[in-house]
């Protein structure tokens, strides 16, 4: 990423905008040589094995708690200083996540396009250069490998954002495509900003008329003069913006972001807030609500585009696509088994076993969580088809101290995502601080 | 892009001897068919050429071996032209002392086997019922064209059933062993070891102890009971290539050479034609391939078409090895010594032992050739005068193993290899060194590019599949079928695999 | 006459396997040895003064959780530990390790390449199918009824319809996997040679295939067949009892008399007692004689046929059938004992995988090519070699800071072309084994007190194992399943009455230690049940 190569920025506002910020070393929080712990790169596992981002000082720096979790291999902060807090700041101002633990593929090539048809299900032509897609991709059998957000950057040049890695499935259709297809994941930095006055951030830290970028829609642009791809996408269910950035340089829009948000409740955020964000968003996360084709060992762990509720996904009317004979059998017929929103009652936070109807186990819950907005459990699960019109109840697991009991609570099927306000659609109000 | 006029019911690319065959039979089914030829001229490996003036062999296959009686009939072949100059050619196995074997083909070749030999006789009258239980066994299923595999392995316990309550059971401990193994339990003679061990393996890259050589050997002997053993046509292979396209031709098919194929053309997911180099497009809803599968997938139909998996699956470009070929002039018939005059026309095999076919087989994976070469020999000018001036003969040599990069380069080593094709004759001809008046050997890359097919197509080169219905004709393209080397029911210059794509096409059109 | 319910031949692990499952269903048993301690191939020797180790093979792999439990090893005080997955030292000084968490795994191939990083996932998924579907077939036998009759024909006509009933995919990455090498079955998945050499070297320890033989794809699997630890989502790690395999033959003996049965050492058999051509007891060197209701042989197949019996008291043919099994030995042992401690400055300090073995291996050609020089009965002049050093986990089998090292040497012959294996061949081979491991471990050969080169030769020689073939028989597909011990039968039952295989001569032979003894005391059971 050159900056001669990029496109201009959007607005003018590269006159106003702060300084690059100066780094005091003293004031790093984790002020340790990074050398102690962070192996260099290359080398094997048990020489060192915490795996940073390029965010991480800066995560470190603003970590309170010391929780931290493993995401793709990386080490990253579960959460920093309260959960309930950073959900609040989510739900109410803004948060900003280090997402950079993301798999990041860049397609491009003449046959970029033609290439991308064949292997998702949706259909690619239509989008545009600065817009994004959801798109899943299947095996033969028409069984979900994975699903990602698939960025067009420019005529012949694509970005496909993952929660997995897929490398040897993508090299392996590219066979017969003029097409490259590379691992960006160390040379491309991501953070995300969401929640309602995350517009309001990004024109504050100096993106003027960020207000206008639709949804699902991309730009680059400058922040702190350091050239950004940002982009309104994310998990959150909500108004949110991710932005791209060369990891040499994320430490800086990190803290220019930071520093513009201060006194305006941005909160720095991390994997624990962006789950239960997605969860009240209804989003299926791909390794946690179902397994990739090639991981599942039993088959009966994979699922098709239709038992994740992605028919709007499938374009069957397309000309071939990896899957497409095995979907249009499939799409004859019910599925099986469906991916289901469900509402369980009860205010304490609890595990749950498994979905019953009348008694009898019809489904697994992959995913569980407590929604403090919504004051309830919610959960992902996968339930029979034929149980969807039951009346269910959850089998679910109380921690007490020592004692784990147990409970049956009833649970409701929920059709919408829990949380969709209609802001996430919509152009943001002007904020002026 | 241009139209390309006519109408035609199905085009079969490539006008090597299975696309040819494949577009006789479908000619003979009613259908109005195009063949499109790349090169100038027509027969793949199958054709005949001169040496030196005067003097013509078949340059690249040099014996018909398992062309169905059946097909030539339904062609109507020997109507078109195609004449045998020898059949049922016997198999020599030479050996260095004069103490030569026949392959034991009916009772009288056993009983002088049991003159010299009587224990492997004895061996070879249980080995060869053993055998033809199982060809029996398996020969059915090579043309069973059901979808489904279950009927068919139903009906082979079935049969096997009936045959014996062990034949079964043995067909399982058969199949997954090496024909080596086998050979050493059941025989002692080397040459006769040598020589059966050939016989499974050539082609191949397996050595003759690889895992599954025996079924090979099953496959090959099922294929071969399906003609009259070998034959030497009237004008070398050439003359295969003049019948079949005499057949095209009295269909009403008509051939193009000079005709490369660039793409292949699909609507709504089924094939709609293809577009020749030039621009022109020529629709038709059947489209036949003699082309190498990863060829006509990957590069004709692309990948855009077929699914990752099936890409994955392609067969690499080009197989590790395979066979070579030395064509010579020769001044007169050299002298096999304790070689009957008769039995020179014969096939001769040079194969004195086991070890020998298997070091060929080790060398080969190790890019490299032994000094003493095993080979398959025919003198079609025996049976066949006109090949060459009175008294004057034509060798046609195949040598099994011949790595694909030898190593070296094959312009440094080839010179060489001549010589010790000549070399190891002559210790069974000695004069033979000085009847050669000219030769030149054809290295596998040369063959490659004279035939136009990868690997050659004068082995069978994939690994034989017993299931018509589960082989690899049909592609997951509607109207889009392969006949080319790797596909079903394997190959050598037999024309086979575009008979069975043919009949294929033709079973499937009519239970639509 | 002293009399038994069963007789077991052989105090190896899978004649104790065998002797612990049927004294543990309540059946009086007596396990005869020749010699004089327990344990068979695996028993323990003193190689130097304070220094031991099981001189004839020490293999990596482990007992099969399920015999584990099963037999309940645990509770007669057996430990186990769970080793990672193994190392592959090659020639340039890198280095690729097996590792049992997914993740750590993952990072190591990506060191090597990332697509195959991601590529492994897909072949943990294949290997782990496969070895879902084959271990209950393992755990029984693998019978195909040959006689006559509907019951024969109907079990036939359901292994087709098996066969048919797998889906297409399914059936072909069957056949893939016993059919294609190894070598073009790992580049269906993987690009990088360090990691397709990594997982062929390790599969073709102890084998008689090359990594380029059509057919060796299978034993790949095998290190999936075992493990039980199928959740991590890295290589398979691999159950090692703790203390070794004297600790493990000590609890099956422990087992064995906690339930009541007995075994006699130096007492070796020298023919099975038959009458009414029913085996009805064994004859002991001695002349002593003892009858039981089931004899069992530990012994390899052409052991326990052509020297057990007087040929004309066993079936016709069966001579013939029993010669025709195919019993080559291809693996030496080197075993070393040092006065300090081998350091291998390559790998990682404290790497985990070295518990699960260190190979030294080139390339797929040059494996092949050391199998090659081993079918033309020569010397290898580039072996494969498989480092363990059991002392790293097990400080009582040598003096303090000292240890025993044991070299597996791939693809050695059992007999020369050229001659016998004279002291100097077999120093020659000791020294090229040294020397690599010098390469590997500078300084190794400084501290070497003793020195014990065993060839094939000497476990056919020593301990009459035929042809010192570790694996009791070529495990390819031919003499594998329905065709193992001989073709058709598959099962425990021999030709002879009351006379059964329980070595891994039989079903399911190398792919499982332990399971064909427990399998073939599951037959006698059975049998002895109905009989009442």
């Amino acid at each position: 990423m050159t900056p001669d190569t990029l496109p201009p920025p959007l607005g003018e506002q590269d006159a106003e905008s702060p300084l690059r910020p100066e780094i005091d070393p003293q004031d790093e929080r984790a002020a340790v040589d990074p050398s102690l712990f962070e192996p260099p790169a290359g080398a094997p596992p048990f020489e060192r094995t915490v795996l940073t981002t390029s965010l991480h000082a800066a995560v470190a720096a603003e970590s309170r708690v010391n929780r931290w979790t493993r995401w793709n291999g990386f080490t990253v902060a579960a959460w920093l200083t309260d959960l309930g807090d950073e959900y609040r700041a989510l739900r109410g101002a803004a948060t900003l996540a280090d997402i950079s633990p993301l798999i990041k593929y860049r397609i491009a090539g003449r046959d970029a396009l033609a290439f991308l048809d064949r292997l998702v299900t949706g259909e690619v032509a239509p989008l545009a250069v600065d817009r994004a897609m959801h798109v899943l991709f299947c095996e033969e059998q028409g069984l979900v490998l994975g699903d990602g957000l698939l960025f067009r950057l420019g005529d012949e040049e694509y970005r496909l954002v993952t929660e997995e890695t897929h490398l040897a499935w993508l090299m392996d259709s590219a066979i017969g495509f003029r097409v490259r297809v590379e691992d960006v994941g160390d040379t491309l930095a991501a953070m995300s900003l969401q929640g309602p006055l995350a517009a309001f951030h990004l024109s504050r830290a100096g993106l003027a008329g960020i207000e206008r970028l639709q949804p699902m829609a991309g730009c680059w642009a400058a922040l702190a003069g350091i050239p950004v791809y940002v982009s309104r996408t994310g998990m959150s269910g909500d108004l949110g913006y991710e932005i791209w950035v060369d990891p040499e340089e994320a430490l800086y829009v990190w803290r220019h972001l930071m520093q513009a948000g201060a006194g305006f409740g941005l909160y720095p955020s991390g994997v624990g807030l962006r789950e239960l964000a997605r969860l009240e968003a209804g989003l299926p996360r791909a390794g946690r609500d179902y397994l990739g084709a090639f991981a599942a060992i039993d088959p009966v762990h994979a699922r098709t585009p239709f038992e994740l509720g992605a028919e709007r996904q499938v374009a069957l009317v397309k000309p071939h696509f990896n899957g497409r004979a095995a979907l249009v059998r499939l799409a004859a017929a019910a599925p099986p088994r469906r991916l289901a929103r469900l509402v369980v009652d009860g205010l304490e936070p609890a595990r749950f076993v498994s979905v019953l109807a009348d008694g009898r186990p019809v489904g697994i819950v992959t995913t569980t969580g407590f929604s403090p907005a919504l004051g309830c459990n919610l959960a992902l699960a996968t339930l029979d088809t034929g149980a969807l019109t039951a009346r269910l109840t959850v089998d679910a697991e109380i921690r007490d101290e020592l004692a784990v009991r147990r409970v049956v609570l009833p649970a409701r099927l929920v059709d919408e995502p829990f949380w969709a306000p209609a802001r996430r659609h919509a152009v943001p109000a002007p904020l002026t601080a | 892009m241009a139209w390309g006029g006519r109408k035609f019911d199905a085009i079969v690319i490539g006008g090597d001897h299975n696309g040819l065959a494949a577009a006789a039979c479908l000619g003979r089914a009613s259908l109005r068919v195009l063949l499109l030829e790349a090169g100038d001229r027509l027969g793949g490996a199958a054709v005949t050429a001169e040496i030196l003036p005067e003097y013509e062999a078949s340059t690249m296959a040099h014996l018909v071996e398992a062309l169905p009686r059946r097909i030539e009939r339904h062609l109507k072949l020997s109507k078109h032209g195609l004449r045998h100059a020898a059949r049922d050619l016997p198999t020599v196995a030479l050996d260095r002392d004069g103490g030569h074997l026949v392959l034991p083909r009916n009772r009288k070749d056993v009983a002088a086997l049991a003159g010299t030999r009587p224990a492997d006789a004895a061996a070879w009258r249980v080995f060869d019922a053993r055998m033809k239980a199982h060809v029996a066994l398996i020969a059915p299923l090579l043309f069973d064209d059901t979808a489904s595999i279950q009927p068919a392995l139903r009906r082979l316990v079935w049969r096997a059933e009936w045959r014996a309550a062990g034949t079964l059971a043995d067909l399982l401990h058969l199949l997954p062993q090496s024909i080596g193994d086998l050979l050493d339990a059941e025989f002692e003679y080397p040459l006769l070891k040598g020589a059966l061990a050939l016989d499974a393996v050539l082609g191949s890259v397996d050595g003759p102890y690889a895992p599954g050589t025996m079924l090979r050997y099953l496959h090959r002997l099922a294929l071969r009971g399906l003609g009259r053993g070998y034959s030497i046509p009237a004008g070398g292979l050439g003359a295969v290539t003049d019948a079949l396209a005499a057949a095209v031709a009295a269909q009403r098919g008509e051939i193009r050479t000079g005709a490369r194929v660039s793409r292949l053309l699909v609507e709504g997911g089924a094939i709609a034609g293809v577009e020749t180099a030039d621009g022109t497009a020529i629709i038709a809803p059947l489209v036949v391939s003699s082309l190498g599968r990863r060829a006509t997938m990957l590069d004709l139909l692309g990948a855009a078409h077929i699914e990752t998996a099936q890409v994955r699956r392609l067969p690499a470009t080009a197989p590790a090895g395979s066979v070579a070929k030395v064509n010579l002039a020769l001044d007169g018939l050299p002298d096999f010594r304790g070689l009957s005059s008769v039995l020179c026309g014969a096939r001769l095999l040079i194969a004195p032992s086991l070890d020998d076919v298997d070091r060929a087989a080790t060398l080969c994976a190790q890019r490299d050739i032994a000094a003493e070469p095993v080979m398959e020999i025919t003198i079609p000018s025996i049976a066949d005068p006109a090949l060459a001036p009175a008294g004057h003969h034509v060798m046609s040599v195949l040598l099994p193993f011949m790595p694909h990069d030898i190593e070296g380069g094959w312009p440094a080593r080839s010179e060489a290899v001549l010589q010790s094709v000549i070399r190891t004759i002559a210790q069974y001809a000695p004069d033979f060194a000085d009847r050669v008046i000219a030769g030149d050997l054809l290295t596998p890359p040369d063959i490659e590019a004279k035939s136009g097919i990868p690997g050659g197509g004068l082995g069978p080169a994939e690994r034989p599949c017993l299931h018509a219905g589960a082989a690899r004709q049909a592609t997951p393209v509607p109207g889009l079928w392969l006949c080319g080397p790797g596909s079903h029911p394997g190959d050598g210059a037999t024309g086979l695999a575009g008979c069975s794509a043919a009949a294929a096409i033709v079973a499937e059109r009519r239970a639509r | 006459m002293e009399r038994h319910d069963a007789i077991v031949i052989g105090a190896g692990l899978n004649g104790l396997t065998a002797a612990a499952t049927l004294a543990r269903a309540g059946l009086g048993v007596l396990v005869l040895d020749r010699n004089a301690a327990p344990g068979g191939l695996s028993a323990s020797h003193e190689i130097a003064p304070g220094f031991r180790l099981p001189r004839y093979l020490l293999g990596a792999g482990g007992l099969p959780a399920r015999l584990v439990a099963d037999l309940d090893l645990a509770r007669h005080g057996l430990r186990f530990v769970r080793a990672e997955g193994g190392v592959t030292l090659f020639p340039d000084g890198r280095h690729h390790a097996g590792y049992r968490d997914g993740a750590v795994h993952r990072r190591e191939i990506a060191r090597f390449s990332r697509r195959d990083a991601d590529a492994w996932t897909r072949y943990r998924r294949d290997m782990l199918r496969a070895a879902r579907l084959l271990r209950p077939r393992l755990e029984t036998a693998a019978e195909l009824p040959v006689t006559r009759g509907f019951k024969a024909l109907k079990a036939r006509l359901g292994l087709a319809d098996g066969l048919a009933a797998m889906e297409a995919g399914r059936l072909r990455d069957t056949l893939d996997l016993w059919t294609l090498s190894a070598a073009e079955f790992l580049d269906t998945y993987f690009e990088s040679d360090i990691v397709k050499v990594h997982l062929a070297a390790a599969a073709m320890m102890g084998g008689t295939l090359g990594p380029l033989s059509p057919g060796s794809a299978g034993r790949l699997l095998t290190p999936w067949l075992a493990t039980g630890g199928d959740a991590a989502g890295g290589a398979p790690d691999i159950l090692l009892p703790h203390g070794g395999s004297a600790a493990l033959t000590a609890t099956l003996v422990a087992v064995i008399e906690a339930h009541g049965g007995r075994l006699r050492m130096e007492a070796e058999v020298t023919d099975v007692a038959m009458k009414d051509r029913k085996a009805r007891g064994v004859i002991l060197a001695n002349g002593e004689e003892i009858a039981a209701g089931a004899v069992l042989s530990g012994l390899d197949l052409k052991r326990s046929f052509l020297s057990l019996f007087q040929w004309k008291d066993l079936p016709q043919g069966l001579v013939g059938r029993v010669g025709r099994f195919r019993m080559k030995g291809a693996t030496a042992k080197i075993n070393l004992a040092l006065d300090g401690t081998p350091e291998f400055p390559a790998l990682p300090e404290g790497c985990p995988a070295l518990a699960g073995g260190l190979r030294l291996a080139g390339s797929m050609d040059g494996m092949q090519r050391a199998f090659d020089d081993w079918r033309a009965h020569m010397p290898p002049r580039d072996p494969l070699i498989e480092v363990l050093i059991p002392s790293l986990s097990d400080a009582t089998i040598a003096p303090a800071g000292c240890h025993v090292l044991s070299a597996l040497v791939q693809y050695v012959p059992q007999t020369l072309h050229d001659g016998a294996w004279t002291a100097e061949r077999r120093d020659a081979l000791g020294d090229l084994v040294v020397a690599r491991l010098e390469a590997a471990s500078p300084g190794l050969a400084g501290r070497i007190v003793a020195r014990d080169v065993v060839l094939a030769a000497d476990l056919e020689n020593e301990i009459g194992l035929t042809a010192g073939d570790i694996a009791h028989g070529e495990a390819t597909l031919d003499q594998m399943f329905v065709n193992r011990p001989l073709p058709g039968t598959g099962g425990y039952d021999t030709p002879v009455r009351n006379f059964y295989v329980c070595s891994p001569s039989a079903h399911p032979g190398p792919l499982m230690p332990g399971q064909a003894g427990a399998n073939a005391a599951a037959r006698v059971l059975a049998l002895h049940r109905k009989r009442g």
